[in-house]
């Protein structure tokens, strides 16, 4: 009887360990992201993005700390203090070639994969850790503005009918 | 005799205390902007720079400029002004990014953000630290950048409109009569043919 109950409270515990830490886990991530770059050249001096995201679980826990790998680097993401959940990631370019106009993919690491990725060493190793999810960055592109400014268009207008009249003044005078 | 071998106990021990100062890390924050102009309605973006010198990882970082930047005179486009990190490792540098929206034109005066941290994960005693700060900046009105930026074609229709006049009414009269002209050529050529 004694035995019994041992070997129950011994797989009571067992089980209840293993709900915990897979609870605090976040299963499959839903990412919600809204970006954004810098549109007006001639305003800035450098280019800076952007992206803001929250995070839906599965089983409806929240990350505690998230990191993201940009060029590289490993940083943390910052959190919104007066609204929790949100999370930012920003970068900022000195040439706005580094943020051209297209989809730059920013990996996230949450604890696990972030401690995981911390041990591993060898670059295969490094590779090899699972990422906790991506997000992807949408540069729309610096403009500079107009290709051609409109005082162009302009002269070549009033050129042109200066150019009719004399052509026309010069067949009357000769 | 005695006293000389005091002072130099004492002096090594201020010294050797000194050295546990090292480390201990301290994080530099930056405040700046990267406008070249600031216009009022345009987007105003700041870039924040936090540095952590030293060798050790500081934690729970908190950066507020909420103060700096008052709701009636900014809005809040993207990023936010109250914004938190868990942990900042050494040697490392962080970037955030705020862009907002001013309102009103004219000179304006900005403070310096403020930054909490903590030097280890146990210890909770907060250090507090500000930032750089870009001091009295002046914001023009969306007239002024139009009238050095903007692409100007409203400006040049109209001004295709106002001349037209000048252009149109001599042309009319030239037409006119080289159109009776011609009219007269080829009526003479014409009635020369069928002679």
């Amino acid at each position: 009887m004694f035995r019994l109950l041992s070997m129950l409270s011994t797989i009571l515990a067992f089980l209840t360990l293993i709900i915990l830490t897979a609870g605090q886990n976040c299963e499959s991530p839903q990412f919600k992201v809204t970006t954004y770059s810098t549109q007006d050249a001639r305003l800035t001096t450098e280019s800076a993005a952007q992206l803001e995201f929250t995070v839906k679980c599965k089983n409806g826990k929240q990350p505690s700390n998230l990191y993201a790998d940009i060029n590289g680097q490993i940083i943390p993401c910052a959190q919104s203090v007066s609204s929790p959940g949100k999370y930012y990631i920003s970068g900022s370019a000195a040439t706005p070639k580094q943020l051209a106009r297209g989809r730059i993919s920013v990996k996230l690491y949450d604890d696990d994969s972030y401690s995981a990725l911390r041990k591993a060493r060898a670059d295969d190793a490094v590779k090899a850790v699972k990422p906790f999810g991506e997000v992807e960055l949408i540069c729309s592109g610096a403009s500079y503005g107009p290709w051609l400014p409109s005082e162009f268009f302009a002269v070549i207008v009033f050129g042109a009918i200066w150019w009719i009249a004399y052509r026309e003044r010069s067949k009357i005078l000769v | 005799m005695f006293f000389e071998r005091a002072l130099i106990f004492l002096t090594i021990l201020s010294v050797a205390f000194g050295q546990t100062d090292d480390e201990e890390s301290f994080l530099f924050v930056t405040k700046q902007t990267i406008n070249r102009f600031l216009v009022q309605n345009k987007e105003f973006t700041i870039k924040y720079g936090l540095y952590n010198s030293g060798p050790t990882t500081v934690y729970n970082v908190h950066l507020d400029d909420a103060h700096s930047f008052p709701i009636d005179q900014y809005e809040l486009l993207v990023g936010t002004l109250s914004a938190k990190w868990e942990r900042l490792n050494a040697g490392a540098n962080l970037t955030h990014i705020v862009v907002l929206k001013p309102k009103q034109s004219g000179i304006s005066n900005s403070t310096c953000a403020i930054v909490t941290y903590q030097k280890s994960e146990k210890n909770t005693d907060v250090q507090k630290t500000y930032s750089s700060e870009f001091g009295d900046v002046y914001i023009m009105t969306s007239r002024e950048y139009d009238r050095r930026f903007s692409s100007h074609i409203i400006d040049w229709v109209l001004f295709t409109a106002m001349a037209s006049p000048c252009i149109v009414f001599p042309f009319f009269l030239w037409f006119k009569s080289k159109s009776k002209y011609e009219a007269l050529v080829t009526k003479e050529k014409s009635s020369k043919k069928a002679q």
